[in-house]
């Protein structure tokens, strides 16, 4: 395994350049965490529409189970007429769909977070958009004979907490997101059946909402009347209904679970420390929002004004477009900001807003750089 | 085995307190004493290193509590206060981290004399080896046609003190049930052998991983 995780960087007296270069990364996953793996997509591959599968972001609580072929997601609970349980095989009788869709880890962005906070201490690499083929949800409940009566689907993966007295992962969703055509029980990704690290044999996919929703090894479906409950319903993956000052506790009065992820920006390059020739140049990044389409995606160039960039690739919610602004480039250091709008109104903060867990990061992302 | 499993089901019924380490290492002891071959017991304790009463170092501390359930580059990434690090510590000890309640305070306060706010960045590094592949399954090599019934005696014997009997795990040894790991036998072979945090190594014979490998399979998922 690779050691370099335990590597002391005081003894190396690391420039802010240094660590920025690491952060952006050289084409490969950056290791959050070898056991289990939690490991981020360098910056500069959000240079493009569709993440590499091999650089796709991983994170999971517990690790993975057994990868099982054939491994069964149960529809079950008092909710459904018909109880089911579907391996891969058994989901050819419903419509294929393939979409695009961002995944976020909610806590993407939490290693940037001040006063900081516990947890994976994420850059910016914790994202990245793929697209993803399975059927709807929808169709499976309504095979099931769903209980129109249900108010939320309850669900868990295979993978199972390393001791008894660990909360075990499991997580709800309200009806109406269950039953939104783009919420798909996925086996495919990026046109090539789920890899382990990315849930397979089966994972939902719940665009526009934050990553613990996506529940991988997916194993268990339960319409019921109540939302799941237990450690990542109650006390994990929750935010602050108003913003709370650092420090602030949060209650089951002041606090509601994450859902949407909010708008934003990142910039794939110029890289932060980065050192380029002079000449024409290019900012380009992605822009997204979980609430809707982008609007627009802004550059603030120098501390100058800020300048709109174009945008490239199909807009909508839940989904990253490309954007690029071109500059002429003059010898010395520079600096640029990015900032998105969505078709909601909401703007990218300057800061983010603080919680105790540091989840929805979205802050402005700048980058500084030298011209030859 | 069984005045063991009587002595696990004592621990697993309280909160970890006192006297856990001290049943850990008879627990892990006492199962070297049934493999194959002579067994290499837990990291000695030291008098008095980590604080008032303590028998282990900080960083033994650290692996002892933390590294059963990941590696240590997660506590390394923190930067965080006293006051965080104290509460982290407790919830994780509540959750089943083998640290002592007398040992809470060295452990949350070594913590945060190195993972602080004052510390230099965290880098990440680049992985090395494909990651996707290095949790998928590999060939079972040396470790193919195990014997299950022969793997659930020496299960019992060898691992179910610790990992329990249906092998989901107990307050001092993790699930076993529906892991990646069962179907990379030479990764697991070389953790058997190595042991890792509380785990003593298991200096256990080829055909015997292969045995307990085919036993742990046939728990299967769900």
């Amino acid at each position: 395994m690779n050691r370099r995780g335990f590597l002391e960087l005081g003894a190396l007296a690391a420039s802010s350049a240094i660590v920025a270069r690491a952060f952006a990364g050289g084409g490969k996953l950056l290791a959050y965490g070898e056991r289990p793996q939690e490991l981020a997509t360098p910056l500069s591959a959000f240079d493009q529409l569709e993440t590499p599968t091999e650089l796709f972001f991983i994170r999971s609580h517990f690790g993975p189970p057994a990868l099982v072929a054939n491994r069964h997601v149960k529809i079950g609970g008092g909710f459904v007429k018909k109880p089911l349980q579907l391996a891969v095989s058994d989901l050819a009788r419903f419509t294929e769909v393939t979409l695009t869709a961002v995944l976020q880890c909610a806590g993407n962005g939490r290693g940037l977070i001040v006063p900081r906070v516990p947890g994976v201490q994420w850059g910016h690499g914790a994202v990245g958009q793929a697209s993803w083929t399975g059927v709807r949800l929808r169709d499976v409940l309504d095979a099931a004979g769903l209980d129109p009566s249900a108010a939320h689907v309850q669900l868990a993966g295979a993978d199972l907490p390393p001791k008894p007295t660990v909360p075990a992962f499991k997580r709800s969703i309200p009806i109406a997101r269950a039953l939104d055509p783009s919420t798909l029980i996925a086996y495919r990704m990026n046109g090539a059946p789920l890899r382990l690290a990315h849930g397979a044999p089966l994972r939902l996919i719940v665009p526009g909402w934050a990553g613990n929703h996506w529940i991988k090894w997916l194993a268990h479906v339960e319409p019921a009347a109540e939302p799941a409950t237990g450690f990542y319903m109650e006390k994990g993956y929750r935010v602050p209904k108003t913003p709370i000052p650092p420090g602030t506790a949060l209650t089951p009065d002041n606090s509601e679970p994450l859902t949407v992820f909010p708008v934003k920006s990142l910039i794939a390059r110029p890289g932060d420390g980065e050192h380029v020739a002079r000449g024409r140049q290019e900012i380009v990044g992605v822009a997204f929002s979980g609430a809707a389409a982008i609007a627009k995606v802004e550059i603030q160039l120098d501390d100058g004004a800020w300048q709109p960039a174009k945008l490239e690739g199909e807009p909508g919610a839940g989904r990253w477009q490309l954007f690029r602004f071109a500059f002429d480039a003059t010898p010395g250091t520079h600096r640029a900001a990015v900032r998105a709008t969505d078709a909601a109104g909401a703007v990218q903060p300057e800061h983010a807003i603080w919680n105790p867990s540091g989840y929805h990061w979205n802050a402005w992302h700048r980058v500084t750089w030298e011209v030859a | 085995m069984e005045p063991e499993r009587l002595s696990l089901e004592r621990v697993a019924s309280r909160d970890v307190g006192g006297r856990v380490r001290a049943l850990a290492l008879a627990l892990a002891l006492a199962a070297c004493r049934s493999s194959s071959e002579p067994p290499k017991p837990a990291p000695a304790p030291e008098a008095g290193v980590a604080g008032a009463g303590s028998a282990h170092t900080p960083e033994e501390l650290v692996a002892l509590a933390c590294t059963g359930c990941h590696g240590p580059d997660l506590p390394a990434q923190q930067r965080l206060t006293a006051k965080q690090w104290d509460a982290t510590v407790k919830k994780m000890s509540g959750w089943g981290a083998l640290v002592d309640d007398k040992d809470v305070p060295a452990l949350s306060a070594y913590l945060a004399s190195r993972y602080n706010g004052s510390a230099a960045p965290y880098v990440p590094p680049e992985t090395s080896e494909d990651a996707l592949a290095a949790i998928e399954p590999t060939d079972d090599g040396a470790y193919a046609n195990g014997v299950a019934t022969r793997g659930r005696e020496l299960y019992t014997k060898t691992c179910g003190a610790c990992h329990a009997p249906d092998a989901r795990g107990s307050s001092l040894g993790t699930n076993l049930v529906d892991r990646y790991l069962l179907f990379r036998a030479t990764d697991f072979a070389a953790i058997v052998r190595a042991g890792r945090g509380r785990m003593p190594a298991q200096p256990l014979r080829d055909p015997d991983i292969a045995d307990v490998l085919a036993f742990l399979r046939t728990l299967g998922a769900g």
